[in-house]
């Protein structure tokens, strides 16, 4: 998923059938009481983080004057959310609410569709509401979201007969937006009704479909990736992968790094990935990262990216395993592998590496190999688990 | 026998000209597939091996003596196109091997395979291999007997590298495949495990199944409830890996997009469980399948395992 912040969300729902309150980014309390000014003074200041929650930590406030607003931005700007350091603020004007819903959309595994959810009970944590406040549709992607379907599920859910209209043109309007949009989660939480009878968007959150950004190049342009999923700032490591995956697109990589892990890992295959995890995780072992690339030419990428992981200083080890349908030649990775090894300056005799990559070409890649005797590498002669098990082993080795 | 694809399957291959695909293509060829026809806009009349290409699904429906499965080497942007292509010309078989596909397009393929009443594979599919008789995709690449071997247990995964991986622990164990199919590990895709298995459940050389599962989703949740209910009566082997993909901060994801457990939903602690209240035998280490597979085997034909057929 890629995160789109608040600001940018609401310019683009700009022109359907809800209103949207006007907002500024400012990155001082200073700024920040000039645009509440602008804004008419009552203002809401809220903490511009890719996190979800913000509330929570204080990172939403309302204020009721330009001197508040600056005040309450100052004591935001410096927070620290989620592990994101808060280093601008959202100051947007205040809406005459009257009641809060809560609106979502996202694909869903049970219905093999997009899935839009509503509950009356808004501006809480969804995961709190019981079942029976939420009320839910499934939606077809190939056609609009008619008006009549908004209504349907906005009675369902029990809005009130005066507000029907309203409320339904806007839920309408939000599910199609997603979709055109390509959203992965759509979040407006609180969904509002307001005194002069319109219906606001006070809350909007976007994580678009990271396999759609080639499609909103304005969108891909300003989306964060990857922070979504894992709830807080990208590593230094997990930065590397990205630049290297934008400058080297071939061979796509996805890296996360585990701070309290220190064997390093590189598995190719999702499945491979997993299976490998757990016979480390089970054997007392952490890893220090997760890793997937799919298959390509890219001895040069693969090489870069073993080289950094090798660079942790904490690292006490390193796994590169495959599974035995892997289509890319195996010396493509360890040509990659050994320029990387070389590329270290590491007491070899004390870091096991552990190469388990059957494929095109292993028998080559033996030979390759061969100038590094405290590398194990094996084909299809042990298990991903086996070749595991053989690095914990060398591991218990090490420290005796 | 097999499901979805024989040796007599007439497949169609959309993509044909790309590099990957001349590549499988020829291995596909090797295996005994029956490849009549490939599609590529633009490259009407040139042959990639002995394949004749047109420029569209239509044209070569119309020129061969039909087509039973299409395979589509496409990339992902272009997928879904291909998908609804080949669906709209009616193709019974229809299996998308892209990764990174768009929930959307996804979600409009899934849609319209069931509209037209057409089994959609994938996508982010490895592919189909029916040992001895015919492969799609990229199964096994150009050496698919190191891992594949012709026999009677049905194999279907979520991961397709995972998925080969053990046919040929299986392979290696004695135990040979009828049909392996890579259903992709996708949280949108056209066919489930209970799809597959339903089919598996139908083939009279199929005796058990073997199911390679991940977190998220509700896959293996529908595949318990249809055991459950007698849909599924075959006896079934099933692995699910992600313990410590469980143990991490809910939502994150390592390498499948469908492979998520999001506030304890999708845990393979959870399906685990639930598939053995079902009576599925739910092995704890991925070594222990061929293990698991032979003593099932063993239970419904004593007489055959004894002589060491399988």
């Amino acid at each position: 998923m890629a995160v789109v912040l608040e600001p940018a969300v609401k310019a683009r729902l700009a022109g359907l059938r809800f209103v949207v309150p006007e907002g500024r980014v400012c990155e001082s309390g200073q700024s920040a009481s000039q645009a509440a000014r602008d804004l008419g003074e009552r203002v809401v200041v809220k903490a511009l983080v890719p996190t979800g929650r913000k509330g929570v930590g204080g990172g939403v406030r309302i204020a009721s004057s330009a001197m508040e607003a600056g005040e309450h931005s100052e004591a935001i700007l410096g927070m620290t959310l989620n592990g994101f350091p808060v280093t601008q603020v959202y100051v947007e004007r205040q809406l005459e609410i009257e009641d809060e819903f809560y609106f979502a959309v996202m694909p869903s595994g049970v219905h093999q569709t997009y899935e839009v959810v509503f509950s009356v009970h808004g501006g809480v944590n969804i995961e709190e509401l019981g079942a029976d406040h939420i009320v839910s549709m499934c939606v077809d992607p190939d056609r609009e979201f008619p008006d009549y379907q908004a209504r349907k599920l906005a009675h369902r859910a029990g809005v009130e007969s005066a507000q029907i209209r309203v409320v339904s043109s806007a839920i309408a309007d939000l599910v199609n937006f997603a979709i055109r949009n390509d959203a992965q989660l759509f979040e407006v939480n609180p969904l509002v009704t307001l005194t002069d009878g319109n219906v606001g968007v006070a809350g909007a959150m976007l994580s678009v479909d990271e396999s759609a950004l080639f499609r909103h190049p304005d969108m891909a342009a300003i989306a964060l990736r990857g922070v979504d999923s894992l709830g807080r700032p990208l590593t230094d490591l997990e930065l590397h992968a990205r630049r290297l995956n934008e400058e080297i697109p071939e061979g796509d990589m996805r890296l996360i790094e585990f701070d309290q892990g220190d064997i390093g890992f590189l598995t190719l295959g999702g499945g491979c990935g997993l299976v490998a995890l757990d016979a480390l995780a089970a054997s007392g072992e952490m890893p220090a990262t997760a890793f997937d690339m799919t298959s390509g030419n890219i001895e040069e990428k693969f090489f870069r990216i073993t080289a950094a992981v090798l660079s942790l200083p904490r690292l006490r080890a390193l796994f590169v395993g495959g599974n035995i349908s892997a289509m890319t030649p195996v010396p493509i990775r360890t040509r990659g592998l050994i320029r990387a090894l070389r590329h270290c300056d590491r007491d070899w005799s004390n870091f096991p590496v552990v190469v388990r990559l059957p494929g095109p070409q292993d028998e080559e890649a033996a030979r390759l190999l061969e100038e590094f005797p405290h590398v194990d590498f094996f084909t299809d002669d042990v298990t991903i688990e086996g070749a595991v098990e053989r690095l914990v082993q060398r591991l218990k080795g090490v420290s005796a | 026998m097999s499901i979805l694809l024989d040796g007599k399957t007439r497949v169609l291959v959309q993509g044909i000209t790309g590099w990957t695909a001349r590549r499988h293509v020829k291995y596909m060829l090797d295996y005994g597939t029956t490849v009549v026809a490939g599609v590529s806009p633009g490259r009407s009349g040139h042959r990639v091996e002995t394949v004749p290409v047109f420029d569209t699904v239509e044209e070569a429906v119309s020129s061969t003596d039909g087509i039973d499965l299409a395979v589509s080497f496409v990339p992902a942007a272009l997928a879904k196109d291909a998908a609804m292509e080949a669906i709209d010309a009616g193709i019974p078989t229809v299996v998308s091997l892209a990764e990174g596909v768009p929930f959307r397009d996804s979600i409009s393929m899934v849609h319209q395979a069931r509209e037209h009443r057409v089994q959609l594979i994938g996508p982010n599919s490895q592919g189909i291999i029916s040992p001895g008789e015919a492969k799609v995709g990229g199964s096994g690449g150009d050496l698919p007997g190191r891992m594949f071997t012709p026999g009677s247990v049905g194999v279907v995964s979520r991961s397709g590298g995972m998925g080969a991986e053990t046919c040929w622990l299986l392979s290696r164990e004695g135990v040979g495949q009828t049909t392996y199919v890579a259903i992709g590990g996708e949280l949108i895709s056209g066919a489930g495990f209970v799809e597959i298995a339903e089919r598996f459940e139908r083939d009279t050389d199929t005796r058990a199944i073997v199911c390679f599962g991940e977190a998220g989703g509700v896959r293996e949740e529908l595949l318990a409830e249809a055991v459950s209910d007698g849909r599924i009566r075959k006896p079934i082997v099933a692995f699910i890996p992600g313990d410590f993909l469980e143990s991490c901060p809910s939502g994150m994801s390592f390498g499948h997009a469908g492979a998520v457990v999001s506030e304890g939903r999708g845990a393979p602690s959870a399906k685990r469980r639930i598939l053995e209240l079902a009576g599925v035998v739910v092995v704890k280490k991925w070594s222990h399948i061929a293990a698991a597979t032979r003593e099932v085997l063993r239970d419904i034909e004593p007489e055959l395992s004894a002589s060491g057929a399988t």
